[in-house]
């Protein structure tokens, strides 16, 4: 087997920012980094609503440092499209229940490997995953 | 809580259960983790389920009980293995009568539980 680059020893991080024992599935910065996606992107249309000379409304900011889906998506403006988005498809309400399921918190529990795969697999599913989904509201 | 969260639970689990899903365990709980009220639900036959297909199976429960995606619950669906299900039923699974009962203050599994409704445990 030829010795692993630097970069892939990089990568293989220990899991310290999800537990210590979730799986060699998220043993991996690219998988650690995806996790935080749905949060961090629903963060960036939040931003993109203010714009250059704004006074920002204090609450609004406040209340965007929270890590829960359901109030991101209303501070963004996206609840409507959100829903819409539920009723259409069912795929994606799945793949939402999915990762919402998780919490800031509830990252650093022990989780069985097949949690953690699902819920990569709902967060990147190209055509029904929850950051197609945001992707499109960028 | 709001009194319809109770209504909408209880209809939820009505309806899992017409569809033949034998409920094990359903509450409401608030767990610090969380910061939020979830409806937590436990089935053998979730269990026999890919996790996708139960939500599914979910779903289909809450379009026939007629509860829209907007006022759906926040639902947790466990398996019977988790320690928090496994500690609840060995608590509660041999009372006469749990429905109505709260929780709060106490741990169970490995969660610690805020507040709690229950609707289920057997």
């Amino acid at each position: 087997m030829p010795p692993r680059s630097p970069w892939q020893k990089s990568r293989q991080v220990e899991c310290f920012a999800v537990g210590q024992a979730v799986s060699p599935v998220v043993q991996d910065l690219q998988h650690i980094t995806s996790l935080d996606m749905p949060w961090s992107s629903l963060k960036a249309c939040i931003a993109k609503t203010t714009r250059r000379y704004d006074f920002p409304d204090k609450r609004k900011v406040d209340s965007s440092h929270a890590h829960k889906l359901r109030d991101l998506i209303v501070i963004a403006g996206l609840d409507e499209e959100h829903l819409e988005h539920t009723r259409s498809d069912p795929d994606f309400r799945k793949n939402w229940e999915i990762v919402q399921a998780w919490s800031e918190e509830s990252r650093y529990r022990r989780h069985r490997p097949d949690a953690a795969e699902k819920l990569l697999g709902a967060i990147g599913d190209r055509r029904h995953g929850v950051i197609s989904w945001i992707k499109l509201q960028w | 809580m709001v009194s319809i969260d109770i209504d909408t639970g209880a209809e939820l689990v009505e309806r899992l259960e017409q569809s033949k899903v034998k409920v094990a365990v359903a509450l409401w709980a608030y767990l610090p983790e969380y910061g939020d009220w979830r409806m937590i639900l436990s089935s053998r036959q979730f269990d026999s389920l890919d996790l996708r297909d139960a939500l599914g199976l979910l779903h289909d429960s809450l379009d026939a009980a007629g509860i829209t995606p907007e006022r759906a619950p926040l639902v947790m669906i466990l398996p019977m293995s988790d320690p928090f299900i496994r500690d609840l039923r060995r608590h509660f699974a041999r009372a006469k009568s749990v429905e109505g009962m709260r929780l709060g203050g106490q741990m169970f599994g490995d969660r610690f539980i805020e507040d709690g409704y229950v609707y289920r445990i057997s």
